[in-house]
């Protein structure tokens, strides 16, 4: 593969959930500033996703209504349906949806600003502001989310009220979402958890400020003194150059798998900082940059399982008729969207990989283009309650609809033996040189007919080198 | 047994360390059965004299004429029959009272805080694994399920998960993946760490649980457990145990005991179960002999609400009993008192024994390990075991 097409594959990969067959071509005919716009352009359009009818459900929670036992207990159901539902229509759209940049990005902030709340409609409220402000200013992203109804539960800042300040979002503004730790005082953490007291929202969902719970008093944060509401807050923090350094070295290590240079941290974030925290600006400068496209950066990132699910989907035009399949794979693997382990997110890198997930990561591409799948279910991850007809779902029948025809139509017309060199090329981002004398037996295989392109398929991407791009 | 301070304070310690402790894997084994969804204490030993019992449960409690007698007060659930022949042979320790301060009625988070065992990030079996050094290539420890949870990971150490030990090692001897194995070999991967690790994991997965299998493969045959879930769970790990695996720690599940509606049928269900399971598993130990090595530990997230709903179920409550099952029990029968129903705590069964206390007696003096360090924390253990385990002829 010439150096060129090797570079837009490895953009493909770390800006999208890698390749399409429809996809492969209409990149490696682009110039990489090129491409680049290309993906921010297919980005632009933003639509909320709503699979969840907003008036489904009340905001209320459901434990207080005056329902009977029964009524409260099918509603708890469907409210873990509804939040199973957002889980499969979210990952459907990493997999397929046109706005691949957008979707990356929402990912990260979803990870960055993780959260775990149970009512569907606040899950898909913050998930779309995530997706909505996903490539805009990251300041708009912060003020949203610190008034954003799930955030304001999973965060405590309901019980954060005047006098007794409940620090809980205070401290992960600080620690997480915005300076990263080590750049604040307690101090700083308790001024600041002042500022935020009285944040509420309506049965609509509508963020108010309770003025009877709000702390009105003046405020010493980082060195300022003043009135300070919780906008006042976030502003300070955006103000501060640290925020643009955290914020900036950690989505160059998410693109790039590498930890940022100091030289190059200070470059990046100048350039962040000064385009007013414009995300979609810093992920063109990361993604046009020399050092994304350097060697040792290509081919080195070990898949999270969104992304090995969401990737083979994409090559395979993978459509299952339920959500249970996939729920069922991120929750083997480990990393299940809409309910991340804690508020620091999810570990990444070598801990996605060990003796009890490699097996069902090396066996997935066999499971999504076997026809018929039983899918054992025993446990649902996104439910808080053990309800047993909501734990029950054991051996269910997932059907899985999968194209693999446009994959054959780019590889044809060559020799069987460059048809897999092709394939190889295209789904694998490392090194490759060791596996040829696979190659070749696979294409005699495959010549002779013994082996079905759909199986071809099924090898390839069970292989390691399918674990890592 | 080296300072522990070495284990819990350093990445990777020294290896002739690490092969040092492994080797006393096979002295003791530990099974820890997890009843999923709070299971209903009040309901599995039945106070069958006392009115406030009654008076809670109008439809649920359960009639004197209708529960395996202990004791002239209390008997077991008739599902139980299995338990009561443990206990009849002096095998079964009732713990009563069992729970934390500040309970939460969350089944997650009450969950979490019983495997992590507090606060933190690892499980208390996985500090344990931690702080005995357990190697990644010895399988010191294994969940029977899909997916290991918190409970076996440590900092450092983590057990491993499977619930079918043949298909794993199947899955492991794919020979596509064997070729592109040796090939990597062979040919070498280049300047590729992650790669390189990725292979490194299967190299050292197959070749653990290769070893595992070429000794399960000799396994005796157990044929008497019944055809359920959790009996194919229990089944592998007496399989696991009798062919003389080194593995020690076993942990399996059962439920969900979220009985909130029509409780009566489902919890004789899951009670049957349970007791059957164990029953067979116990006989198994024995027939194989090496029941004399075992402890297993029993425990639910919460006990249930003393008073009935109006679904003829029970909502989530707080105070548990716990039961152990081991041929070294220094008390068995009830560990303690059993009845509080006089001294409700908002309805809830009071409790008196903070589980970190069981796990430290079970740390302590059954895997013989410093139960602070791994607790992170002082509980006063409970004397569990016998004060010195003898040989005893089963």
């Amino acid at each position: 593969m010439n150096v060129h097409n090797r570079h837009i594959n490895h953009l493909v990969n770390r800006a999208t959930f890698g390749p399409s067959p429809k996809s492969i071509r209409v990149y490696q005919a682009l110039s990489i500033p090129e491409a680049v716009d290309r993906l921010l352009m297919e980005s632009e359009h933003y639509e909320p996703l709503l699979p969840i009818p907003t008036d489904r459900f009340k905001l209320s929670n459901p434990k207080k209504s005056k329902d009977d036992f029964k009524a409260k207990r099918k509603l708890k159901r469907k409210m873990v349906g509804a939040k199973k539902r957002f889980n499969f229509y979210w990952l459907m759209k990493m997999a397929h949806g046109q706005e691949q940049l957008r979707e990356r990005l929402a990912f990260f902030w979803h990870d960055h600003f993780a959260c775990n709340e149970k009512h569907p409609l606040l899950v898909q409220r913050q998930i779309n502001t995530l997706r909505k402000h996903a490539l805009g200013y990251f300041g708009d992203l912060v003020v949203e989310l610190s008034k954003d109804p799930a955030m304001i539960l999973y965060l405590n800042s309901k019980q954060n009220v005047k006098d007794r300040p409940n620090e809980n979002f205070g401290r992960e503004l600080l620690e997480l979402f915005t300076i990263g730790i080590g750049k604040y005082s307690e101090k700083d953490i308790k001024e600041a958890s002042r500022a935020f007291t009285g944040y509420r929202f309506d049965t609509e969902g509508n963020f108010y400020i309770d003025e009877s719970k709000h702390d009105n008093g003046s405020k010493q944060f980082m060195g300022q003194t003043g009135h300070f509401k919780g906008d006042d807050i976030i502003d300070i923090l955006l103000r501060n150059p640290e925020t643009g350094k955290y914020v900036a070295g950690k989505l160059y290590h998410y693109f790039t798998g590498q930890e940022i240079g100091m030289g190059q941290l200070e470059e990046l974030s100048n350039y962040f900082y000064h385009s007013g925290y414009h995300i979609g600006k810093l992920v063109k400068y990361i993604l046009t940059s020399e050092v994304f496209y350097a060697d040792q950066n290509i081919g080195t990132k070990i898949k999270s399982p969104v992304e090995l699910l969401a990737s083979m989907m994409r090559i395979t035009e993978a459509r299952p008729s339920k959500g249970s399949f996939t729920l069922g794979v991120q929750n083997k693997l480990k990393q299940t969207l809409l309910r991340p382990p804690n508020v620091s997110g999810w570990r990444s890198g070598k801990a996605w990989v060990d003796l009890s997930t490699i097996p069902d990561r090396l066996k997935l591409a066999q499971q999504i283009l076997s026809t018929n799948l039983q899918v054992k279910d025993r446990q649902n991850p996104l439910s808080d309650e053990g309800d047993e007809d909501v734990l029950q779902e054991s051996e269910k029948n997932v059907k899985i609809k999968t194209r693999i025809n446009p994959l054959k139509k780019i590889t044809n017309a060559r020799s069987a033996k460059k048809q897999v060199h092709y394939l190889g090329n295209v789904l694998f981002m490392s090194d490759t040189d060791h596996l040829r004398p696979l190659y070749d037996r696979l294409a005699s295989q495959f010549e002779s007919g013994n082996l079905s392109f759909s199986e071809l398929v099924v090898s390839l991407l069970s292989l390691p080198e399918y674990q890592i791009h | 047994m080296a300072e522990p301070s070495i284990f819990s304070t350093t990445g990777s310690s020294p290896l002739f360390l690490q092969n040092e402790s492994v080797t006393n894997y096979n002295a003791k084994k530990l099974i820890v059965i997890q009843l999923n969804g709070g299971n209903d204490g009040l309901n599995t030993i039945v106070p069958y004299r006392n009115d406030i019992y009654y008076n809670s449960r109008p439809t649920l409690g359960i009639k004197k004429n209708n529960v395996i007698d202990i004791d002239g007060d209390h008997g077991f659930h008739r599902s139980l029959s299995g338990f009561s022949d443990l206990y009849k042979q002096g095998y079964l320790s009732v713990i009563n009272r069992v729970g934390y301060p500040n309970a939460t009625r969350s089944h997650f988070k009450s969950m979490d805080f019983w495997q992590q065992g507090g606060n933190f990030e690892t499980g208390w079996l996985g500090r344990y694994l931690d702080y005995i050094g357990a190697a990644d290539d010895r399988l010191a420890a294994v969940e029977i399920s899909d997916v290991l949870t918190r409970v076996l990971r440590g900092e450092r150490a983590k057990g491993v998960a499977f619930d079918d030990l043949e298909e794993l090692y199947y899955d492991l001897a794919n020979p596509l993946v064997n070729e592109a194995i040796h090939l990597s070999q062979t040919t070498g991967i280049e300047n590729n760490a992650n790669l390189e690790y990725i292979y490194n994991i299967l190299v050292s997965s197959k070749a653990l649980i290769g070893s595992a299998y070429e000794k399960y493969n000799q396994r005796p045959n157990l044929d008497n457990f019944p055809d359920t879930d959790f009996a194919r769970q229990l089944k592998l790990i007496a399989e696991m145990i009798s062919c003389g695996l080194e593995t020690q720690i076993f942990y399996a599940s059962l439920g969900t005991f979220d009985t909130h509606v029509g409780q009566s049928s489902k919890h004789t269900r899951l009670l049957k179960t349970l007791s059957e399971g164990l029953e067979a598993l116990v006989n198994s130990l024995k027939k194989t002999s090496t029941f004399e090595n075992v402890c297993i530990l029993i425990f639910s997230e919460f006990g249930r609400r003393v008073k009935e709903n109006g679904g003829k179920g029970t909502d989530h409550g707080a105070g548990n009993s716990m039961f152990i099952i081991s041929p070294h029990l220094k008390k068995p029968g009830f560990y303690n008192d059993y009845d509080a129903l006089n001294h409700l705590v908002k309805g809830d069964l009071p409790f008196e024994i903070d589980f970190r206390q069981v796990y430290a007696g079970i740390l302590n003096d059954w895997l013989k390990v410093d139960s602070q360090v791994i607790l992170k924390g002082q509980f006063d253990k409970l004397n569990l075991f016998a004060d010195r385990i003898t040989r005893t002829v089963i």
